[in-house]
């Protein structure tokens, strides 16, 4: 494994600079829950495109629109 | 005071070109697919790229990469990073070669400073033709 850090040629606040940030390998593959904060992300996700998914629903074959808002 | 950074983007890719002179950075073959012939799957190599800015302060930050399907992490990577002040850019390249998806499924690939999420992707496993 090996980590590298550029660091910027000065700290002026008036210019885009860039630090890039290096990693390579590594990490922990324990399979483990997700935590409670990226569990709600992700249902939080998953409610948005449920959502969608209701309001993007091909009408029904008699042409009555659906219900809701 | 500290300011919890954006995120520009996050791409997965095969490859990453930096220009030694211009410290310009061009992504190769990004996806957001990839087909394996059995579960787990081979390793392949590829490039976790993110552009963080808009923070100050030092932040922990983390790479996860989550089951969709039972929401179980199952590659996770930390380190820090340092904001001078909120105009910088700090790009963040996590390059694997020998991690292993377990299963044929989506996966969220997240990306959290401070704990919380500031970027995110989906990604998804699928088995070759043939293995179906």
């Amino acid at each position: 494994m090996s980590e590298g850090v550029r660091q910027p040629s000065s700290g002026r606040p008036d210019r885009v600079e860039v630090v890039d940030v290096v990693l390579e390998d590594g990490g922990d593959t324990t399979v483990r829950p997700c935590s409670p904060t990226v569990k709600a992300f992700l249902d939080a996700q998953r409610e948005r495109l449920r959502r969608w998914e209701e309001r993007n629903a091909p009408p029904p074959a008699n042409g009555t629109a659906p219900e809701g808002p | 005071m500290s300011q919890r950074p954006i995120a520009l983007a996050l791409f997965l890719c095969e490859q990453v070109i930096v220009d030694e002179e211009t410290r310009a950075v061009t992504l190769v073959n990004c996806f957001s697919q990839r087909r394996a012939a059995q579960v787990p799957a081979a390793p392949f190599p590829f490039v976790l790229v993110t552009v963080l800015t808009d923070g100050s302060g030092e932040f922990p930050v983390e790479v996860q990469i989550t089951r969709l399907d039972t929401d179980e992490i199952v590659y996770r990577r930390e380190a820090r990073a340092r904001f001078q002040h909120p105009l910088q850019e700090v790009r963040f390249r996590l390059r694997l070669t020998s991690f292993s998806f377990p299963a044929a499924c989506v996966y969220e690939v997240l990306f959290l400073a401070d704990g919380e999420v500031v970027a995110h992707r989906r990604f998804e496993i699928t088995l070759s033709e043939e293995q179906t």
